[in-house]
């Protein structure tokens, strides 16, 4: 039997996060949410994960801090991580890239069904 | 053929006399006869004869004596002996005494008559000889005196000192006591030299002019040109002249001085005691002599013309220096004026410039103010206005006798005493642009030398104004594109293709960060090397100058973003001479311009949010019908996500009316405490799940505001929900209605964690930049705040904050008693 993979969610908005997290534990994902960066910072420190889903715009410490923060962590920057954010400002997805990320989602312009086969997908791999 | 000379013969034979003298006298001689060898001598010794024939038998010593008289004498006659024998000895004989020859008795007259004519014509001969010999010498004492004349005159330049000296040569030559020379100056002959002139005559001979008219010697010295000469002066009728009767003399000669026929002076000899009279000869001698002199006249006299144009011309070119080191419009004018009157020593001069069709004075000197006293006059009008006119000179050698001008222009001049005018007009680039008039007080006929040279000063003087006159627009130009260059907004910088700075306006150096004054000549390169990250763009234009580029310059150290735009600098023949740089100060369009595309960012963010939290929980609902519990919770999340997302147009669109004034207030009589009351109503069930202690203070009178209800109900709700949902829970909360210096005042403080100061500046804001993250709400639409400031100031009011970080906030606002809309009730 093989382990649920583990994914730690980010997202500061309540219907989304709980919409995210209704779908991913459906595909048999363990899921741990945390709604804001700070709190994503601790929970990734602190576990292990296979994937982080991060949102960009967020109270307090905004994606990108967080990302970078992920980034030169050497306990963290291992962790694969699938930004979903909503916007699809070339500046912004640039910059994100630029840290190394193994994705950039827009959620208005994708269906769980669509997030769940991505994240399968890059889990598989 | 008459002989003038006799021939003499000596015989005592009566028939040899008869023969030969017959046979001579037919032939045209002239024979005398003497009989014996004493009367030979006598009339040999009384001279006249060429020949004499010998038929006397003389001994030695008589024929010797006879001889040697003939030989005492200048031309001595030659001999024929007559013989009776023809030996060789006697022939031989007479050879040796150097006889003409000898003819044997019987006499044959052919050869005698042979002899005598060959003897004859030597002597004639002889005498042409001798006559040629004297004239050739005469000739030559004629050419060594022109000769020595003519080295004196030119040993020296003084003219003068020349005539002096020629004056001690002729009365050398003619043997004069004195002499005086004169030079024909303005038709009249004025003394120049004398020689040898006596104490007491000093003074008169050498001021008193000959006389030209009136005389007896007119015709001739004048007319034939001719010398006159007397040998009695003061009888003669010739010589009444009292300058004559001045110093008495004896004789005296006139000789005129001619060049090409013309008389150009004269020279007077003077014998104080001696009657002296003139042989043809010497008379034309001293006549080449005079001629020499007049050609030395002439000479010196153009040498003195030429040397007079020279010293003009350098005072000519002395006054260009002077005009063209001059600039200002008075001072040249001023130059000029008193140039002119140096240059033709005159008195008075002025110039008149002309504008439009009116001559205005420029400048006049002093002495020139009352002449020249009307400011203005019309072209035509006057003399000044006649030059321009006519475009001539005008030249007027006795102001008074003229008729041509009218008398009342010239009227000053003459009061004044000016006798001569001469004006001339001052032309530049082909243009007549006035006049310059010019006064005498003494009555002068200005030669053809000295108008030259007015009209060349004039035309120089008229350079010099224009020169002036452009140099004044030049600088009113100069002045007026500085003035432009510094004015403008815009920075402007001129670089060179060497890259360094030509010329830079103050609000370059502004702009980015360098000293204008002392840009110029400085490499570009150099000024801009402070943020070479941000002129990185800037520097590529300078190297490629002949391409038109352009670009932002973010200069984060001077917080302000330039747009700066380099074109080539073209020169007339199209070459490019650099690049023109313009800068503008971009920063509050870029910063308004990046505000928008932020501000859509954030809409478009917030916007999406509650749609994709819509869509997911529609998508989780359709998954799983049959769990009805799940699905109506999925549904109801829905729903809620799409009360925000309306929350959020709502409020997009308020701002937006508010903003462009479109939104209408509904002013009324507002109780706020009674607004707060039931705004802490609604808001009741989430207090008490926060177990927040609310409290509002009570005042004792009602506060009322004029004020939109709706508007001010957001408001109120805002700041209230606000304040219990940021709160931690079990905190305390207080509310405070009142009225204030402000008008009526209305606060909320709560004992949240409080906010940063530097979030407390950016929390009434519009939109917010990504990494604020302190502003960005999660639950709200993100404008609640920044709505309550555009309502209450709308109203007229003031919103504030007041926080300390980990001392809870404070938010107010206040309203003006009775406050009304300041842009006006109602649209």
């Amino acid at each position: 039997m093989t382990t649920a993979k583990r994914v730690l969610l980010v997202e500061d908005d309540r219907f989304l996060r709980r919409a995210c997290e209704a779908s991913l534990k459906q595909r048999g994902l363990e899921v741990t949410t945390a709604v804001d960066g700070e709190q994503g910072l601790e929970r990734a420190r602190a576990e292990r994960f296979d994937l982080i889903l991060l949102d960009m715009l967020m109270p307090k410490m905004s994606g990108l801090d967080v990302l970078r923060a992920l980034r030169s962590d050497p306990a963290t920057r291992a962790v694969p991580v699938l930004v979903l954010s909503n916007s699809s400002r070339e500046q912004d997805v640039r910059e994100v890239e630029a840290l190394g990320v193994v994705g950039y989602m827009v959620k208005s312009n994708m269906s769980l069904k669509e997030l769940g086969e991505r994240i399968d997908q890059l889990l598989a791999g | 053929m008459t002989e003038s000379e006799a021939v003499l013969l000596v015989a005592d034979d009566r028939e040899t006399l008869a023969h030969v003298s017959g046979g001579l006298g037919r032939k045209g001689y002239r024979v005398v006869v003497a009989g014996t060898s004493a009367e030979a001598r006598a009339r040999i010794r009384a001279g006249g004869v060429g020949l004499a024939v010998l038929d006397l038998v003389l001994s030695e010593p008589e024929t010797r004596a006879l001889l040697d008289e003939a030989r005492a004498l200048s031309a001595p006659p030659e001999f024929i002996i007559v013989t009776a024998q023809a030996t060789l000895d006697s022939a031989i004989a007479a050879v040796e005494q150097g006889m003409a020859g000898y003819v044997t008795k019987p006499v044959d007259l052919a050869r005698l008559e042979g002899i005598a004519a060959r003897v004859f014509e030597r002597r004639r001969l002889q005498r042409e000889n001798v006559h040629l010999q004297r004239e050739a010498a005469e000739r030559l004492a004629e050419t060594e005196t022109l000769l020595r004349i003519t080295r004196e005159v030119n040993a020296t330049l003084d003219f003068s000192e020349a005539l002096r000296r020629v004056c001690r040569e002729l009365a050398r030559l003619s043997g004069a006591d004195t002499a005086s020379a004169y030079v024909l100056e303005s038709d009249q002959l004025r003394p120049v030299a004398a020689y040898h002139v006596p104490k007491e005559h000093l003074q008169t001979l050498a001021t008193a002019t000959l006389p030209l008219e009136g005389q007896g010697f007119q015709a001739a010295l004048w007319d034939e040109r001719r010398p006159v000469h007397s040998d009695d002066v003061a009888n003669d009728p010739r010589f009444t002249h009292g300058l004559f009767r001045a110093f008495p003399h004896q004789s005296g000669l006139l000789l005129p001085l001619l060049f090409e026929d013309k008389v150009v002076g004269a020279f007077y000899a003077v014998w104080w005691r001696e009657r002296r009279r003139f042989a043809a000869r010497e008379l034309k001698l001293l006549e080449g002599i005079a001629e020499q002199v007049g050609l030395l006249v002439r000479n010196a006299r153009l040498f003195g013309e030429a040397d007079r144009n020279r010293q003009r011309l350098e005072a000519l070119n002395e006054v260009s220096r002077h005009l063209a080191a001059v600039h200002d419009s008075d001072e040249v004018v001023s130059l000029i004026v008193n140039e002119a009157c140096r240059l033709l020593g005159a008195e008075a001069a002025g110039v008149r410039i002309l504008e439009g069709d009116e001559l205005v004075a420029a400048a006049r000197t002093a002495s020139a103010e009352v002449i020249m006293a009307r400011e203005r006059i019309r072209v035509g009008e006057s003399l000044s206005g006649w030059v321009v006119a006519h475009n001539d000179v005008l030249i007027l050698e006795d102001l008074a006798a003229d008729t041509r001008h009218d008398p009342a222009h010239k009227a000053a001049a003459i009061a004044l005493g000016y006798a001569s005018f001469v004006g001339a007009p001052l032309r530049a680039l082909g243009r007549t642009i006035g006049a310059i008039n010019v006064f005498t007080t003494t009555r002068r006929r200005f030669t053809r030398d000295e108008v030259a040279l007015l009209s060349a000063f004039a035309d120089q003087a008229a350079l010099a104004i224009e020169k002036a006159r452009l140099y004044k627009e030049a600088q009113t130009q100069r002045t007026r594109l500085a003035q432009i260059f510094e004015s403008t907004s815009d920075g402007i910088v001129l670089v060179g293709r060497d890259g360094a700075v030509q010329a830079t306006n103050h609000r370059a150096g502004e702009l980015l960060g360098f000293d204008a004054d002392r840009a110029v000549g400085v490499a570009f390169a150099e000024l801009i090397a402070g943020d070479a990250r941000a002129f990185a763009g800037l520097r590529a234009a300078l190297a490629e100058p002949q391409r038109r580029s352009e670009g932002d310059l973010d200069l984060k150290q001077l917080t302000r973003i330039i747009h700066w735009v380099a074109q080539p600098t073209v020169d007339a023949a199209g070459v490019t001479i650099g690049f023109t740089l313009t800068l503008q100060d971009v920063t509050q369009e870029r910063l308004a311009s990046q505000m928008k595309s932020d501000f859509v960012s954030f809409v478009t963010h917030q916007l999406r949010t509650p749609l994709s939290g819509i869509k997911w929980m529609l998508e989780l609902a359709a998954e799983a019908p049959e769990r009805v519990d799940e699905m109506s919770s999925y549904v109801n999340d829905a729903r809620e996500a799409a009360e925000r997302l309306i929350n959020l147009v709502n409020d997009l669109l308020d701002a937006s009316r508010l903003e462009s004034g479109r939104l209408a207030l509904a002013l009324e009589e507002v109780d706020l405490r009674r607004l707060t009351r039931e705004v802490l109503d609604e808001v009741a069930p989430l207090l008490r799940e926060k177990r927040h202690d609310l409290a509002m203070d009570d005042a004792a009178q009602p506060v009322t505001a004029r004020a939109d209800a709706q508007l001010l109900r957001q408001v109120v709700l805002n700041l209230t929900s606000n304040a219990v949902k940021y709160t931690p829970p079990g905190g305390r909360i207080t509310v405070r209605v009142g009225a204030g210096p402000e008008g009526a005042e209305w606060a909320i403080t709560d004992s949240g964690i409080g906010i940063p100061k530097e979030a407390q500046r950016k929390l009434f804001e519009k939109f917010f930049r990504a990494d604020n993250v302190f502003a960005v709400e999660t639950e709200g639409t993100g404008l609640g705040l920044y709505l309550v400031r555009l309502i209450v100031e709308k109203h007229g009011g003031r919103v504030w904050c007041e926080s300390e970080e980990g001392h809870g906030s404070t938010f107010a606002f206040a309203l003006p008693a009775g406050a009304a809309d300041r842009e006006g009730e109602t649209r």
